[in-house]
């Protein structure tokens, strides 16, 4: 047999391509992965930013401004069973996407009730507060549900009298480009301000419909033309997190306690 | 090998690709990810260092190897070295360039069965030394960016009125006299481009033919394409 | 649920076809469609690798690298998405063989008509990017059988359709330079557009 097909040349050949391979795959990662992460953690933080409404959407911002303007607002956790904010976890160390993947930090949802096709949901999710002095101005909850085609995560804007809608930001879907992400344009984001999330019983009002742009008073949203699907699959989650089982409790209770 | 010679050999490996020998227009390889990316000049820039970076470090390794290499388990050692090289590739893009890596979505992880990789080192990297190798793979990788980047910024001009973000053509809603032409921001418009493309290079090269599959009634081809 | 599988079959072929939306397995197919019963040999084939890798695929994904999948192993903390590339391409290698094996003992006029073609199937960027785009979109497993099976159809369309055309239009009067290649890209331009008028349309 020739001297280079012979099996031990063979099996020498293949695991040191694949010893280098894998020593090169894994060193890259290695290296690669903190900047990765750290740009995620930005993103989402300039959402957040925005959401607050300490920026107009769409300002130009670089790393450490965004980290300033986000240290203007004050994290704490909410825990949406007891429907209150919770110190049980730290709010400076606490990872909500990770909680999302994570079983021990999720409860599952009853399928009646999980209309934003989710499965499970963490117990304890960060808020961010805008303060006016004691006052709480703004309030930043995280949102999230199933799209047409992946996961849209974003940050709902709710105002200081834990009813209104003052704005919402996305900052990660992967909805059919130039169609379904067209939620993304700053025009009809600008819709949601100032729309009522609840009636006066508590009830969830806020809907996205077709038809012509409704005044700003109701709680309707016009649709997107061509994008019934990714439309539906928003205010699918933002009405599974507005309502009972997501921060329903928890705005309803900060309603009456500012009474 | 007298240093003159070295040099012309080395510069008809690094520029023949551009033109005569062109990947995309005469090989007709590496087609996939070239359209669906060059909806506007960056992605397409980026797919181009990406694709260049590739066929080079595939190039060399292979041709490392090519004394050592059993017969029995090449392909597979191949298709190891390229798709290691694409996982460092879009690990870094997506550090570096995360929003034009959002663009380039699966098309980064495409460049693993990108025909022009594979056709280069099956032809090239296993019968030629280290450096004409990274050579041929340089002169690949830059024959088949420069088509990308030129309908990148023919569509993108075309399509938005600017380019890079920048707008070059002053546009209608600005005060200006340019109506975008929708068209170029859809897919098909590439292949027209590109069509186009070709027209012109053979226009300018009437030598140039691909090689094609004969109609034979079973299948067996005759000067079948690389 | 069958509603949404049925969905995703209609979604794959029409809305967003493989080979005239996301131009992937061009390649292959403007070299070789000259002749309908090829192109049609060389739609099942791919149609039948990807019914059987895409979810195949999804199983390895969602066991072994998704960030938390090995959970049930006892590992925790790990992310091996960046693995995705090679464990498909392997996956797939090894699909395309097993289905060479069939078809020598089955349907051998089949593999002796596909030639050098099917072992390419490997490469083939249609293939791996049903799989990609199957981690992108997270289906589950009945969904990856889905889109298998659609992803795979939509791009036999296509190719069939293409090779249709190509068969007819080779007897008429093209200008030189355009004959062959340029011409093979205006064909696939013009059947891009037709199917860009389906894009937008949900289920």
């Amino acid at each position: 047999m020739n001297e280079r097909e012979s099996v031990a040349r063979t099996l020498g050949i293949a695991t040191g391509v694949a010893v280098f391979c894998s020593l090169l795959v894994s060193l890259a990662v290695l290296w690669l992965r903190p900047i990765q992460l750290a740009y995620a953690s930005i993103e989402r933080n300039r959402a957040i930013v925005e959401a607050s409404g300490l920026v107009a959407p769409g300002t130009p911002l670089d790393e450490g401004e965004i980290v300033d303007l986000f240290l203007d607002l004050e994290t704490r956790i909410v825990d949406l069973d007891a429907g209150a904010f919770s110190d049980a976890v730290s709010a400076a160390t606490y990872d909500f996407r990770a909680a999302i993947n994570d079983p021990d930090q999720t409860i599952p949802i009853p399928a009646e009730l999980d209309i934003a096709n989710l499965g499970r949901r963490p117990v304890h999710l960060p808020v961010f507060l805008l303060r006016d002095g004691q006052v709480i101005e703004r309030i930043v909850l995280p949102i999230y549900g199933q799209g047409m085609w992946a996961m849209i995560h974003g940050f709902l804007s709710i105002g200081a009298d834990f009813a209104t809608i003052e704005g919402v930001t996305f900052y990660e879907q992967g909805e059919t480009p130039g169609i379904g992400d067209r939620f993304l344009e700053p025009a009809w984001l600008a819709q949601w301000r100032g729309r009522p999330a609840y009636n006066e019983n508590g009830q969830v009002v806020l809907r996205i419909g077709a038809g012509q742009a409704s005044p700003p008073t109701t709680g309707a949203i016009d649709a997107i033309t061509g994008a019934t699907i990714t439309t539906s699959a928003i205010e699918r989650l933002v009405r599974y997190w507005l309502g009972d089982d997501g921060f329903g409790p928890f705005l309803a209770a900060q309603r009456d306690a500012a009474q | 090998m007298t240093l003159g010679r070295l040099i012309s050999g080395s510069r008809s490996t690094l520029l023949t690709p551009l033109l005569d020998g062109n990947p995309i227009t005469l090989q007709v390889l590496g087609l996939c990810s070239a359209l669906a990316v060059t909806s506007s000049l960056r992605p397409a820039l980026v797919m181009g260092a990406a694709v260049i970076s590739v066929l080079v470090f595939a190039n060399v390794t292979v041709s490392l190897l090519r004394h050592v290499m059993p017969q029995s388990i090449r392909l597979i050692i191949e298709v190891t070295l390229i798709a290691s090289a694409v996982i460092v590739v879009d690990e870094v893009l997506k550090a570096f360039v995360p929003d034009i890596a959002a663009i380039l979505s699966v098309f980064v992880g495409l460049i693993i069965t990108n025909c022009i990789v594979l056709a280069r080192v099956e032809s090239f990297a296993l019968h030629n030394g280290v450096w004409a190798s990274l050579l041929d793979g340089l002169g690949n990788g830059l024959g088949y960016a420069w088509i990308l980047v030129l309908i990148g910024a023919v569509r993108e001009i075309l399509g938005t009125g600017s380019l890079l973000g920048y707008e070059v053509l002053p546009l209608i809603e600005n005060g200006g006299w340019f109506e975008p032409n929708e068209l170029m921001l859809l897919t098909p418009s590439a292949f027209f481009l590109l069509a186009l493309l070709v027209w012109t290079i053979r226009w300018l090269r009437p030598t140039q033919r691909e090689h094609t599959q004969q109609r034979h009634g079973d299948g067996r081809s005759s000067g079948v394409s690389p | 649920m069958t509603g949404d599988l049925i969905g995703i079959v209609f979604r794959a072929i029409f809305v967003e076809n493989l080979a005239l939306n996301f131009l992937l397995g061009v390649c292959t197919y403007v070299a070789v469609s000259q002749r309908v019963t090829t192109a049609v040999g060389l739609g099942i084939a791919v149609t039948a690798v990807q019914t059987i890798t895409v979810p195949l695929n999804n199983l390895l994904y969602r066991h072994l690298l998704a960030p938390e999948a090995l959970r049930w192993a006892g590992i925790v903390g790990l992310d091996l998405t960046f693995l995705r590339f090679i464990t498909f391409i392997g996956v797939i290698a090894a699909g395309v063989q097993v289905l060479e094996l069939t078809l020598d003992r089955f349907f051998p006029r089949l593999q002796h008509a596909l030639g050098v073609y099917l072992p390419l199937l490997t490469v083939n960027c249609a293939i791996l990017g049903a799989s990609l785009f199957m981690v992108q979109r997270d289906y589950d497993f009945s969904e990856s059988v889905a889109y298998g099976f659609g992803s795979g159809a939509g791009w036999a369309l296509a190719i069939v359709l293409f090779a249709t055309i190509r068969e007819r239009i080779d007897e008429t009067a093209v200008p030189q330079g355009l004959r062959g290649l340029g011409l093979a890209f205006v064909i696939t331009g013009i059947l891009a557009i037709g199917f860009v008028g389906l894009r937008g349309l949900e289920f």
